[in-house]
């Protein structure tokens, strides 16, 4: 079992809630409009699959506010024995709503997994509201490494399953490029059809099938190699450098975007993610003392 | 939580998060999903469902806000095709729907469209064919 410093947990709290909150925020003319589609679409999935019918509008904007307001204070740390929990369960309800209209998108699994396992995991034991009476656990102990090493190895996961989904459904037309390339053209087409922005790149693209095949081979090769992220920190890097292109690949081709792990938090458990927040920690305390000795 | 709790939380969790893609048969779901984004057998020709707005035989197409509700486009595609696999009740109410959210004047179309995906693209070429499946006003006079 791994062990970590509870800031390296912290830091994981800090950025899968951040990234979560600010998802809720910039989309939520978006989620608000989720509210009040048509009954008649209400097809949920997972912890939903019970419910017959979609909440009445209201409630479930006020759902929708009390999962930010959760989020907040988890984020901040604050009473995170109960927040942490809460936001986890609320997000995964909000999300799972998202997903109840007869389509199932692909974007928020990851976050959703990764905030169920932070708020599980006693992340606010540096950095939070809750530990500023508190002196800072200093050894590092599996109690943080534990939770961020499961992140990890559902992240890895998670690309794998995608990998393995290639194989299965689409089989060597994969390979051969073939499924990609229509897929591209399709999804673009479709796009332009339903008044939505596309990629200008999927026609140039379609000029050029060559390219095609060491995509999709290089596709096959980043979703099904991940677990060798769970090898050492360099293979984390090397595979999160591979990993990342690959969404950016996404977004130009299709105009399809994973914001988790565009944003990099996805990968952040295979890293020490507290070190960008101690280097900006260490540079405010250093302008604070030189502010106070120039007064 | 000791050790051995961990481990066994962390082949629940592996398993929970894999067996979905292993199992034959295995449905996809959220958060736990068997991936299947961009995996679909699609031709160079495919049939798109769409929703438009025609004006004076003018063919306009509409967001996917004021076809499905939200800015979400594949939310937007699979509200028609769904409602043209669910038949003419199903068409009608989303024809109505749709008239609801449009301001301009004209007739709404719940309509499926074969294209040449390419030629579209590249050139923005008409349909092959056009099948519709519905027609209602628009709310706007």
């Amino acid at each position: 079992m791994a062990e970590a410093p509870a800031r390296r947990l912290a830091a994981f709290r800090i950025l899968t809630g951040s990234f979560a909150v600010g998802y809720l925020l910039v989309r939520l003319p978006y989620f608000l409009a989720v509210t009040r589609l048509d009954p008649a679409r209400w097809d949920p999935p997972g912890v939903l699959s019970l419910l017959d019918a979609p909440l009445a509008p209201g409630l479930a904007q006020a759902v929708l506010m009390v999962t930010i307001v959760a989020g907040v204070a988890a984020t901040l740390g604050w009473r995170y024995r109960l927040s942490g929990p809460v936001f986890a369960v609320l997000l995964l309800g909000v999300l799972t709503y998202r997903n109840s209209w007869s389509h199932l998108f692909h974007a928020d699994n990851l976050l959703t997994l990764h905030v169920l396992i932070v708020g599980s995991a006693p992340a606010a034991d540096a950095w939070s509201v809750d530990a500023r009476a508190r002196s800072l656990p200093e050894s590092p102990s599996v109690r943080y490494g534990w939770p961020l090493r499961l992140a990890a190895l559902v992240t890895v996961l998670t690309y794998v399953v995608t990998g393995v989904a290639k194989l299965r459904y689409a089989g060597g037309d994969w390979l051969t490029g073939d499924t990609l390339l229509h897929q591209i053209t399709f999804d673009n087409a479709r796009k332009k059809v339903l008044g939505s922005q596309y990629s200008p790149l999927a026609a140039p693209l379609a000029d050029h099938p060559g390219l095609i095949a060491p995509l999709s081979l290089a596709t096959l090769v980043v979703e099904l190699g991940a677990p060798v992220a769970l090898l050492s920190r360099r293979w984390a890097i090397a595979w999160t450098a591979a990993a990342w292109p690959f969404h950016v690949g996404i977004v130009a081709l299709m105009a399809i975007s994973f914001p988790y792990p565009l944003s990099l938090i996805a990968f952040a458990p295979f890293f020490r993610c507290e070190r960008p927040f101690q280097a900006v920690s260490r540079r405010w305390r250093g302008r604070s003392t030189a502010v106070g000795s120039a007064a | 939580m000791t050790n051995r709790t961990r481990w066994l939380v962390t082949l629940a969790v592996s398993l929970l998060v894999v067996l979905p893609a292993a199992l034959p048969g295995g449905a996809d779901g959220f958060p736990i999903s068997t991936y299947p984004m961009f995996t679909s057998h699609r031709g160079p020709v495919m049939a798109i469902d769409t929703v438009v707005l025609v004006d004076d035989g003018r063919r306009q197409r509409l967001s996917p806000t004021t076809i499905g509700g939200t800015d979400e486009i594949v939310l937007a595609a699979v509200t028609v095709s769904n409602a043209i696999h669910d038949g003419p009740a199903a068409l009608d109410r989303l024809c109505r729907e749709v008239a609801g959210r449009v301001d301009e004047p004209g007739t709404i179309e719940v309509v499926t469209e074969t294209h040449d995906t390419v030629d579209l693209l590249r050139a923005d070429a008409l349909p092959l064919e056009v099948r519709v499946h519905a027609r209602c006003p628009s709310a706007s006079p």
